[in-house]
């Protein structure tokens, strides 16, 4: 139980209490008060699934959100920001005035060489669009004119998970709402028997640790937490009754602890209490949700052709991109993927193709899928890291491999789907990849731009907690209007 | 053209000389204060000093005089600078003749001059610096409580509604005030031009029109100004040209007939003038979707907990829409949802109907919705005939039909509506040749079969 929770967001605070209890006549009627329906519902936005009235802030283009988030930062030199310049100079050491005042990681600042190193993999236009991706990543270059590149995305951070958490919440230090959650908290679930927010990793894959805070709820009510599906025979761990447990006896079970629950809730009034009762009622509707949503069985063959055969073994990133349309179809507003093992310090040219044949084939099917659906008419597919490579070589480059450090100053991303322009590349680097010379994105920018995608006005859109109002984008961020559609 | 090319030659030392009279005068006013001269003895100095304050000065404005020969300058900007130049020379050269030995002025007198010689020097100072640097420069980053910030010139458009907008009133003669009107008024119309009101724009110049409608490259001005700069004739010759946006402007105006009184909403707006009008002038020419042009009162409560009870999930559109999306959860759609959804007809604009054993009544029923845009009828046995009643919905714009039984009859009907932009054909009996065979008929509308 959270007794440590913030008085805005209560039912009666102390203050409330002392008002009205002062006043006299408001201490016969508090019992009455308490426990009155009315009080929640008037609270705001307690129950997800009542109509919220005062979100979005205006007509949203998108009502949902597929996020592809590639853990560990691939090298968008690699894949999609062609530098032929640094074929051109390889081995040459990266100019200073290039250099600037970029900070280093610990694992590259005792080198003494910062040799340039070009990509060993070919690039071309694709499209009507021209954008260039490389030849790791064939099919994601035949639905080219589909995305929108942005490619001067910018971070903060240079390392793994402050990068991530400032993606994801907003601040690189951990405790604040992932995006997920203050979507799910400010626009409700559409559908009453999945969570709002769902994620998905992909199985067996390792690099850099994901922590559930990434997809947590912070000071949100903790309903709106990133609620994981596991591949396997339990998707969501602890939602089956035990053995033994009937579904009638356990409706029963759960009708008694609401009631307890209600009466303990009119005691202290601490909203906490609401969030467990109503996950206690969303794990009985998705007993027998998830299951239905999770059972690949009745995809046709050609579906699984289009994923690639990966799809057909649960837990591999096309699996969980397969299973994030089913999601999407049942309108969960959004569900995250994340798929491990980006972080090429070594063998980046071996392990970079690994890594995209895992990836290339079901990002593409996805956004195909969505799109033949229709439902790529309000759902949005972001593909991402949470920053860039850089343009030297980390330790020996030869010609054959190469690594690449942690580039905080630019990197690339996609995106497809509803709201924006579709066949575009946005920003620009320079000649060597290095630093952004056109229309930097801020990752506080990228999170104002999909919370005006979905309609609402990230600054207005806040949290009161600790006497301070929270927002996603802190006090930064602007709407990137010219990829708006 | 020797001569020429000296004048041009020595007068751009004028800038470089400017600054040695600054230094002298200066220094000279300095050493005139009490405290430098507790005795006589810098007396000779300070006429020596007086001396250079007047000479140096005298070449700057000989210099600067044959700078100002090459006329790049607007006369307005240019004589207040040449006229407080020469007074400067004839004051320093006073300064200079009451030092010299035998003439003995009284203190007064001197200090008058010295006075005037400073209020000089910061004023004829000032003035050369806004000719070259231009009037802004000085005070452009200054803090606000020196300047009051200009907000953005067009600001202000946002508020206004279309046909508010002359466009050549409020778009065109507010250019041609900024470039031009400096030297082709009413007093000085160079080559014989006054842009400075409408009557004298239609009679043109002495070389011909000003503007020739619906022919930007017989419009003389837009030719000038969309010169190469380095091209003597490029317009204008000193301060900042048209930007690419204004000339892009200018070139619209003509292109659509050079009319001095048509208001925006009579112009036809291409795409390049539409994005050109929402960045530099934040004035949104878009056409309204439908959805933000229906005005309706807000949804009584009570409809909100009638539609979740016959298992209906909803959103209104927006915090100020009250347009609804909604979504049927069941298998069927029930009876009791097909009254609800008859009763709040004009409320119902996105309606997803995805896999609920939809029937022939249902799509009757459905046809009835008149505000409706986006319609997902997938996943339903519908056929071709079905879709018959939907031609009375004349504002949808998605419909998705994709799982169905519908056939490349279906062309047929979708051409009945046509505010349609998008039709979801996957997975039906219409084949992608059909699609393509049937691409041009549909010039508006996407038909989206596969990607």
């Amino acid at each position: 139980m959270n007794c440590n929770h913030d008085h805005d967001n209560s039912n009666y605070s102390r203050r409330d209490f002392l008002t009205k209890t002062t006043l006299g006549l408001g201490g016969l009627s508090l019992a009455n008060m308490l426990n009155s329906e009315n009080l929640y519902a008037s609270n705001r936005l307690q129950n997800s699934n009542s109509l919220d009235l005062r979100l979005p802030h205006f007509v949203p283009k998108v009502k949902r959100v597929i996020y592809l988030f590639q853990s560990g930062a691939p090298s968008q030199l690699d894949l999609f920001d062609y530098k032929p310049m640094l074929n051109k100079m390889q081995g040459q050491e990266l100019p200073a005035s290039v250099f600037g005042e970029q900070r280093l990681t610990g694992m590259t600042a005792g080198q003494n060489s910062f040799p340039l190193a070009g990509s060993l993999f070919n690039f071309n236009q694709h499209g009507n669009s021209g954008a260039w991706v490389s030849d790791l990543m064939p099919h994601i270059s035949k639905i080219s004119d589909e995305l929108c590149f942005i490619k001067s995305m910018q971070t903060d951070a240079i390392n793994h998970d402050p990068a991530v958490s400032l993606l994801q919440t907003g601040s690189q230090l951990p405790g604040r709402p992932s995006i997920g959650s203050w979507l799910s908290y400010g626009l409700g679930t559409d559908n009453k028997n999945l969570p709002g927010f769902v994620v998905l990793i992909t199985k067996d894959k390792y690099g850099q640790p994901l922590y559930s805070r990434s997809w947590g709820n912070g000071f949100l009510p903790s309903q709106h937490q990133g609620v994981q599906f596991r591949s396997g025979k339990n998707p969501v761990l602890y939602l089956d009754n035990p053995p033994g447990v009937t579904k009638q006896l356990r409706e029963e079970q759960l009708d008694y602890l609401s009631k307890m629950q209600q009466n303990k809730h009119a005691d202290i009034g601490d909203p906490e209490i609401l969030s467990r009762i109503s996950q206690y009622e969303m794990a009985f509707r998705m007993q027998t949700s998830v299951p239905d949503v999770m059972d690949l069985s009745k995809e046709p063959d050609s579906i699984f052709e289009m994923y690639g055969e990966d799809s057909r073994i649960p837990g591999t990133f096309a699996a969980n991109c397969l299973l994030a349309r089913r999601l999407i179809e049942k309108d969960v507003k959004f569900v995250q993927l994340y798929h491990q093992g980006w972080d090429h310090h070594g063998d980046l040219p071996k392990n970079i193709k690994t890594q995209c044949k895992e990836t290339d084939q079901p990002t593409s099917a996805l956004i195909k899928d969505l799109k033949q659906r229709g439902l790529l008419e309000d759902t949005l597919v972001i593909w991402g890291g949470e920053f860039g490579r850089t343009n030297y070589s980390q330790g020996q480059l030869t010609e054959t491999n190469y690594a690449r450090d942690h580039h905080p100053a630019c990197f690339t991303i996609f995106m497809a789907g509803a709201g924006i322009k579709k066949g575009i590349t946005y920003g620009q680097t320079d000649e060597f990849g290095y630093n952004i010379i056109e229309n930097p994105v801020h990752v506080h920018d990228f999170q104002a731009t999909l919370m005006h995608l979905m309609g609402i006005d990230h600054e207005q859109f806040t949290f009161k907690f600790q006497g301070r109002r929270f927002r996603l984008t802190d006090v930064h961020g602007k709407v990137v209007k010219d990829i708006l559609a | 053209m020797i001569g020429l090319d000296l004048t041009a030659f020595f007068g751009r030392l004028h800038p470089l000389l400017v600054h040695l009279p600054i230094g002298f005068i200066l220094l000279a006013l300095l050493l005139d204060l009490k405290w430098f001269k507790e005795n006589g003895s810098r007396f000779n100095f300070l006429k020596i000093i007086w001396f250079l304050a007047f000479i140096s000065s005298f070449f700057s404005a000989l210099m600067g005089w044959l700078l100002a020969q090459n006329g790049y300058y607007i006369d307005a900007d240019l004589i207040p600078h040449q006229y407080t130049g020469i007074l400067l020379v004839f004051f320093s050269c006073l300064g200079w003749v009451i030092r010299i030995r035998n003439i003995n002025m009284p203190s007064l007198f001197i200090r008058i001059n010295n006075f005037i010689v400073l209020v000089l020097l910061i004023l004829v100072g000032h003035l050369g610096g806004s000719l070259t640097h231009g009037s802004d420069y000085l005070t452009k980053h200054a803090p606000d409580f020196i300047t009051s910030k200009q907000e953005y010139k067009n600001k202000l458009f946002e508020e206004y509604t279309l046909d508010s907008i002359v466009v050549f009133k409020d778009f065109v003669q507010p250019l041609l005030n900024e470039k031009c009107v400096a030297c082709h008024n009413n007093d000085i119309s160079r080559g014989g031009l006054n842009l400075s009101n409408i009557e004298s724009i239609k009679k043109g110049g002495r070389s011909g029109a000003a503007f020739v409608s619906k022919n930007p490259s017989k419009s003389l001005i837009f030719k000038r100004i969309s010169f190469s700069q380095n091209n003597e004739k490029f317009m204008p010759p000193t301060g900042t040209p048209f930007s690419y946006h204004e000339i892009q402007l200018v070139q619209w105006w003509i292109q659509e007939g050079a009319n001095y009184a048509g208001s925006l909403n009579e112009f036809s707006i291409t795409p390049e003038i539409q994005t050109l009008l929402l960045k530099q002038y934040g004035l949104d020419t878009r056409e309204k979707p439908w959805v933000e042009k229906v005005n309706l009162d807000p949804l009584p409560p009570s409809a909100v907990i009638a539609l979740e009870k016959a298992n209906f999930s909803m959103r209104t559109l927006s915090q100020n829409n009250p347009l609804l999306d909604l979504r049927y959860q069941g298998e069927k759609l029930s009876q009791q949802a097909l009254t609800l959804m008859e009763t709040y007809a004009p409320y119902i604009t996105w309606l997803n109907l995805s896999n609920c054993k939809l029937t022939n009544s249902d799509l009757k029923t459905i046809a009835k919705l008149e505000n409706l845009t986006r319609l997902n009828l997938q996943q339903n046995s519908i056929r071709t005939n079905d879709l018959a009643p939907l031609n009375t919905l004349s504002h949808l714009e998605v419909l998705n039909l994709h799982s169905t039984l519908v056939n490349q009859d279906v062309f047929e009907i979708l051409k009945s509506i046509p505010s349609l932009k998008k039709v979801f054909l996957w997975n039906t009996k219409v084949s992608l040749n059909a699609v393509l065979k049937n691409k041009p008929a549909f010039p508006s509308t996407e038909l989206i079969i596969a990607l």
